[in-house]
């Protein structure tokens, strides 16, 4: 049971960040305004429902052929810490971007979210692509193979999959309000 | 450079045909599809003309709704986009000397900053917002587009930032400025737009006009702007025409040798000029954008 949660934790914190990631990305840029964190911070919770929902299949089909089986559940065990091995390092590297950004000056965060977080994003597709290689490389077991692709695979929709559900037009203009908003921060 | 020597700059965006107004009344005007894919195809651009087509249209008129959804969708997130490159940082920065030296020979005062092509207003938005060059600076944006100046009044509005922003031509915006001595002329992504056959005449409007200073940004061509550019647009982006027009820009820049040579026929000596492409080994997106700054005599 330890070792299963061993397995899951690290794989359902990746998930977590990527569905964060892709949410934050659907949702920039739809609405024009200087205070876009609360938006985007929703845009990040739908990301993590869709990233979860969209690998949900792969892991009842996996629980279903594990069956409990405990040399089933080894062979799992050494794809997703392949998994982990390529993936963890590129998101705490985006993680750590992240925190960054807040506190740099313009300069260097112009740097951050352009270079580092724009080609983490850009090479993203290749690293879930090699990170299915691993799991091959370390399990030599086509089925353990084909749910991780799969499950990979699916995940890479979340950015998609979330633009289309709620961002898929721009938002329409707002209407002029005399509204006290609180003032906001300037990133 | 010469500026008779200069590279066309005259390959239309799709957003260039996109926008018809009457030039006396300013009112917008109905987009004629077949003529707004003849402009894009007479310009290189079929991919875009074939795009235009594909928007729907009422009896060879494109539908005014889905235009406004294009204009909106794209200067949404190319805002999104200048604000990751941290543009309206760097305008502040650039403009904030220029700012100074109005204070310096013309005493107190307000000093009045003036955006053209300013789009939906975020970088004027955002100085005025932040007010980031102290006290006694009114932030006006002009763009030619009325739907993208409705958008940034709007937002301005529920924002509550204190910036105006009117429906102009660039041109006109400069010959008309109300007080020069104390007025600040910039722009971000505008001269590729204005064209090398009009730039000169654009730079010249600014000396007849008396302006104090002025400072366009646009892009630095080159190979990290042309790469990073492009990835940018590929996972920043999404809308069918930010990815063809943002591409595009990027080889409409002019380079600092070009934009000299425009601004000195335009303003002659009468004002100090500087433009420096950054040749870089290592990316630096901060300094992607460059000025062409003028200051007067
Ligand atoms: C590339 S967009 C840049 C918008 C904004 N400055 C930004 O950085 O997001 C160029 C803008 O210039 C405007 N424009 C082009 N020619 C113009 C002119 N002659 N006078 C005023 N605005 C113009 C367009 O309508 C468009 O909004």
């Amino acid at each position: 049971m330890m070792t299963l949660a061993l397995m899951v934790t690290p794989l359902a914190l990746l998930v977590a960040f990527h569905g964060a990631a892709a949410g934050i990305r659907a949702a920039a840029g739809r609405d024009g305004r200087l205070d876009h964190r609360r938006a985007e911070r929703m845009g990040a919770a739908r990301g993590i429902g869709v990233a979860f929902a969209l690998v949900t299949p792969a892991v009842i089909v996996g629980a279903v052929v594990t069956n409990g089986e405990r040399e089933r559940l080894d062979v799992y065990q050494q794809g997703g810490l392949a998994v982990a091995v390529v993936a963890g390092p590129v998101a705490a590297t985006a993680a750590l971007a992240f925190g960054v950004a807040l506190v740099a000056s313009w300069q260097v965060r112009a740097f951050v979210n352009t270079v580092v977080i724009g080609g983490l994003e850009f090479v993203r597709p290749a690293v879930a692509a090699v990170a299915v290689v691993a799991v091959w490389l370390a399990t030599r077991d086509v089925m353990a193979t084909a749910l991780f692709g799969f499950a990979t695979a699916s995940a890479l929709q979340a950015h998609r999959v979330t633009a289309r559900l709620w961002y898929a037009s721009p938002a329409t203009l707002p209407p002029i309000t005399t509204s006290q908003e609180e003032p906001h921060a300037h990133r | 450079m010469n500026p008779a020597a200069a590279p066309s700059l005259d390959r239309l965006e799709i957003l260039d045909v996109l926008w018809r107004r009457d030039p006396t009344t300013g009112t917008r005007e109905p987009v004629h599809t077949a003529d707004a894919a003849a402009r894009l195809r007479a310009s290189g651009q079929a991919r875009g003309a074939r795009f235009i087509e594909s928007l729907p249209q009422t009896g060879g008129v494109l539908d005014q709704d889905a235009l406004d959804r294009v204009f909106l969708g794209v200067h949404y997130e190319l805002a999104r986009l200048s604000e990751y490159l941290q543009v309206p940082q760097r305008m502040a920065a650039g403009i904030a000397p220029l700012i100074a030296a109005v204070r310096e020979r013309e005493g107190p005062g307000p000093v009045h900053v003036i955006d053209v092509g300013c789009g939906i207003g975020l970088d004027v938005r955002w100085m005025a917002s932040a007010k980031i060059h102290g006290p006694d600076v009114e932030y006006v944006g002009v763009d030619l587009n009325g739907l993208l100046i409705e958008a940034a009044t709007r937002l301005a509005a529920i924002e509550l930032v204190s910036a105006t922003f009117v429906v102009g031509d660039a041109f006109e915006a400069v010959a008309t400025i109300a007080h020069p001595d104390r007025t600040v002329l910039i722009s971000q992504g505008l001269l590729h737009h204005v064209g090398a056959d009009r730039l000169t005449e654009f730079f010249s409007r600014h000396h007849e006009s008396g302006l104090a200073a002025f400072a366009h940004f646009d892009v630095n061509p080159g190979f990290w702007s042309t790469l990073g550019g492009w990835v940018l647009h590929r996972v920043r982006m999404r809308e069918p025409v930010s990815r063809h027009d943002g591409n595009l820009s990027l080889r409409r820049a002019l380079d600092a040798p070009a934009l000299l040579a425009h601004a000195r026929a335009g303003v002659g000596d009468f004002y100090s000029l500087e433009c420096a492409d950054v040749a870089a080994w290592l990316p630096a997106p901060h300094r992607a954008l460059r000025p062409i700054v003028g200051v007067r005599r």
